[in-house]
């Protein structure tokens, strides 16, 4: 299996390679520009990274986003992390009017708490548990506000502070979009991707209690 | 308390070190062995400390060998420097606050690569107060990590009872660490502590691995 990050000119890319290179045979780091002249019958068997660490202020122009938009609808698979995951959504309240993918249905929103979401979290559980198998990095002030239910789509959400429920991570085809970091969560965060890439059942929410 | 190892490195980041008692420092070996060993520890997190003016090529590639989230911090002066470690994998990088310019640079880098990848460091004075005041008006911010400990050795050190009184104060907009300069007190924060009491200990309390405790006391220098 094959994979792509996408360097947009943010996120850890570095340390994703290096992470990726534990699953993945062959990684390639690609702009852009390059990106779009990869051929289809490439991008059928290749999983798109969309790296996180970084804001909405960085997101291409609107004439490049639907470039990019067109070249993500021909990968086998597409996985944004964090900031990643919200340039594939449709709008966010952190890049007021610009132009994002629009490759999931959702709105990205500031959290009510001014404070930041830093942590490890569990995901649908309430605090941080030691004890929980499924504990990721999330470091984030803006998140995807957890519907209660979404056609098509498989989601896990985590509770922010006063009580505000985020999504964790969201399955829509595929489409995959990470609000953690699984390359910074341990061992934990590599057999998560490693279930992605060889389609095995996600991890599923396991009681704290 | 959530305490954080940190690994200071000198030397055009070749060597790592802890302090005793915030002033002599010991060796502990290359900085890339530490972080690959600590990483197997599943700490919360790994903070590096750059105690340089510039920022050493060799700390770029710490962030390959660690499947954990790591902070970085000293001789960060630029934009350019920024991108140049959140490229290499650098989670968050923090700012040393000294003047009104540095806020205001700080609010710059928050602009561009968001507040929660950027962290505020401030050593304890009569202006913490105020810089901690300009600080909260941020959209948002990763951390503020208080010191009181200079890279001589010189200072007062940390009490937690201050600590608690400037998180009742300012803790609902800002998370506020502690790190050069704290004392050993409990308190409820969190804690970056680059001592024998974590590089000695940590590992065997995390994993009760000897030999993950040997490997890293075994590269010290006599």
């Amino acid at each position: 299996m094959r994979a792509i990050i996408l360097d947009l000119g943010w996120g850890n890319i570095q340390a994703l390679e290096s992470f990726l290179s534990r699953i993945y045979c062959q990684i390639r780091i690609v702009d852009q520009k390059l990106a779009i002249e990869i051929s289809e019958s490439e991008l059928r068997w290749t999983d798109v990274f969309i790296p996180g660490v970084g804001s909405a202020n960085l997101f291409p122009k609107e004439g490049d986003v639907h470039q990019l938009s067109d070249f993500c609808r021909k990968c086998h698979r597409v996985i944004g992390i964090c900031v990643g995951f919200h340039f594939m959504c449709r709008s966010s309240e952190e890049s007021k009017g610009a132009k994002l993918l629009e490759l999931l249905p959702l709105d990205v929103k500031k959290l009510k708490n001014q404070k930041l979401n830093l942590g490890y979290f569990d995901f649908g559980t309430q605090g941080i548990s030691k004890s929980n198998k499924w504990r990721m990095y999330f470091c984030h002030s803006y998140g995807v506000q957890a519907p209660s239910k979404l056609d098509g789509c498989e989601f896990r959400s985590v509770e922010a502070s006063d009580n505000e429920h985020y999504i964790a991570y969201i399955v829509a085809d595929k489409f995959i979009g990470l609000q953690f970091h699984p390359e910074k969560s341990g061992q934990l965060g590599v057999e998560f991707i490693d279930s992605i890439v060889r389609g095995r059942v996600l991890p599923t929410v396991k009681s704290v209690n | 308390m959530r305490t954080i190892p940190c690994i200071a490195v000198d030397d055009a980041g070749e060597s790592a070190f802890y302090r005793i008692a915030h002033k002599n420092v010991v060796y502990i070996g290359c900085p890339l062995n530490v972080v690959r060993v600590l990483s197997e520890c599943n700490p919360d997190e790994l903070a590096i400390i750059n105690l340089q003016d510039c920022i050493p090529p060799a700390i770029f590639c710490f962030p390959r060998h660690s499947l954990r989230p790591m902070s970085f911090v000293g001789g960060v002066k630029s934009t350019d420097d920024c991108r140049s470690l959140f490229r290499s994998g650098y989670d968050r990088v923090g700012l040393t606050i000294k003047c009104e310019a540095d806020i205001y640079q700080l609010k710059q880098m928050c602009a561009f690569f968001g507040g929660s990848s950027m962290d505020a460091h401030i050593k304890l004075s009569q202006e913490t107060n105020n810089f901690l005041i300009q600080l909260s008006s941020f959209d948002s911010l990763s951390e503020v990590v208080l010191h009181d400990v200079e890279r001589s050795g010189r200072g007062q050190g940390i009490r937690a009872s201050l600590v608690d009184n400037l998180k009742r104060q300012f803790g609902a907009k800002l998370n506020i660490a502690i790190s050069g300069g704290y004392k050993g007190e409990e308190t409820n924060t969190t804690v970056y502590y680059a001592s024998r009491a974590v590089f000695a200990d940590f590992p065997q309390n995390i994993c009760g691995d000897r030999v993950l405790r040997n490997s890293i006391l075994i590269s010290h220098r006599p």
